[in-house]
């Protein structure tokens, strides 16, 4: 069982992921934005982030690089969500210290396939 | 005097009155949505849990609520539906189908109120069944600005190739719809939309031939390369040109490489060569570093700038061609030289990472 932070403002989409993830026996803390995103990753070391990219006042690429910048959550696996399909916003994604992404509208079957490789890859 | 100060007191009670009128209708608004939610929320988290656990049989338990309890919950099912992909999507459209949802919002899109119509253009592009898209294609055509611009979504969330045409018909000037919705929506509607993109560079309007050209650079599709190249011939249309060698740019389309360096050496305006020496950093191909050393050496200012950066990205051999100029270069090519080897080893290479262009849609 790994711990895993949901940022996402979409109520349907935080709840169809936090239902996936508990379902196969994870434990999330999810949360509507950037700075509670923030927030839990201060009280609480998840094992992997999952952040929506376009959410009010702090996108998922901000979070992304806030954590990068912190010792203790540089490690974090991220893996971004986003509605935009593009080769650009992807690369973005990349660049900003992601590790892997997810489109929108999502598989919940394809949505634990990631986070698990992702979980997999960073207990190596 | 008394007769103008009574009708100041009375438009100010009008005022209150209808403000009050305002705070209560919004106010019994949100009560009634809260009680909706609490009404259906089992019913919701059942499904959640439904969908999480892949039990896509148990669906069957919704088939027997009661037609109003159905309708009550009908918005949230369609709201989930339109954020999944996969199987449990396909199993909820199915569901709504059967449950009718697809006449009911066949029906409100014939409502004479846009709101209606609007909310019932989401429902069809969720549901993006031939009849959806088929209705969706008119109401992108609708009176009212607030309907036309839900169907154009809606069109890009049927996933429907068939909802292309109304998309670029929707890029025509005076169809009423911002063209980043249309390109948003063709973008959604991904790979689908190419061919009728690549058709649409030959398109009668000029504004729908340069935005194809756009919007397939965003696109990514690699099919469209070739005629891209046609749209970037000397014959056409300077605007178009621009477009055509930015979405190349963008494809980093090796194909595109004798089109970029003629672009980048006898570019008619600098739009044009920035664009074309911009490309070729991206590109990737070595041929490009004397030409683009010979932009840094004698091309203008802000052209020259771009080029020594476009050097950067082509790692050793164009900073070895940076380390020449900053050698035996002087004035402002010097310059740029040695400000791009700077950025070069500090690992800062200019602006903000790619795909900041792609914010112009967002």
């Amino acid at each position: 069982m790994s711990l895993i932070l949901v940022a996402d403002d979409d109520r349907d989409i935080r709840d169809l992921v936090a239902f996936k993830l508990s379902n196969a026996g994870h434990e999330v803390v999810a949360v509507e934005d950037g700075p509670s995103a923030l927030g839990a990753l201060a009280d609480r070391l998840v094992e992997v982030a999952i952040l929506d990219v376009s959410m009010p006042g702090m996108s998922g690429f901000d979070v992304c690089r806030s954590m990068r910048s912190e010792a203790r959550t540089a490690s974090i696996p991220v893996l971004l969500l986003t509605a935009k399909a593009q080769e650009a916003d992807v690369q973005t994604g990349f660049a900003y210290g992601a590790d892997d992404y997810i489109v929108k509208p999502f598989s919940p079957r394809e949505l634990l396939s990631r986070v698990e490789a992702v979980l997999a890859r960073s207990r190596r | 005097m008394t007769a103008a100060v009574d009708l100041v007191e009375a438009m100010a009670a009008l005022v209150a009155f209808l403000l009050v009128l305002v705070v209560a209708a919004r106010f019994a608004r949100l009560v009634r949505a809260r009680q909706r939610d609490a009404r259906i929320a089992p019913l919701r988290q059942e499904l959640l849990a439904m969908i999480a656990s892949e039990d896509l049989a148990a669906l069957e338990g919704f088939r027997r609520l009661a037609p109003a309890r159905w309708r009550l919950f009908e918005p949230s099912v369609l709201s989930l539906t339109a954020k999944l992909r996969g199987e449990s999507q396909r199993a909820l459209i199915t569901l709504c189908c059967e449950l009718g949802t697809l006449e009911r919002a066949l029906s409100a899109s014939r409502s004479a109120r846009a709101a209606r119509r609007a909310v019932a253009a989401e429902a069809l592009g969720t549901i993006g069944t031939n009849e959806a898209v088929t209705r969706l294609s008119m109401l992108a055509r609708d009176r009212s600005a607030f309907v036309r611009a839900a169907a154009v979504r809606a069109l890009g969330r049927s996933g429907r190739s068939a909802g292309v045409g109304p998309l670029i018909a929707a890029l025509e000037p005076g169809s009423g719809v911002p063209h980043r919705f249309v390109a948003q929506a063709l973008l959604r509607l991904g790979e689908p939309s190419a061919p009728g993109l690549i058709a649409a560079l030959g398109h009668p309007h000029s504004e729908v031939r340069e935005r194809a050209a756009e919007i397939l650079g965003l696109l990514g599709t690699r099919s469209a390369v070739p005629a891209l190249l046609q749209a970037c011939g000397s014959d056409v249309a300077r605007a178009l040109r621009l477009h055509a060698l930015r979405a190349l740019g963008r494809l980093g389309a090796p194909q595109a490489f004798s089109v970029l360096c003629e672009a980048a050496e006898h570019g008619e305006d600098e739009d044009l060569r920035r664009l074309a020496v911009q490309a070729l950093g991206r590109l990737g191909h070595l041929g490009a570093v004397p030409i683009l050393a010979a932009v840094v050496a004698t091309g203008p200012d802000r052209l020259a700038a771009i080029a020594a950066e476009s050097l950067v990205a082509l790692k050793a051999p164009g900073e070895a061609a940076l380390s020449e100029l900053a050698t035996s270069a002087c004035g402002p090519a010097q310059l740029h030289a040695k400000a791009a080897l700077v950025f070069a080893h500090r690992g800062e290479r200019a602006g903000a990472p790619a795909g900041s262009e792609l914010k112009a849609f967002s």
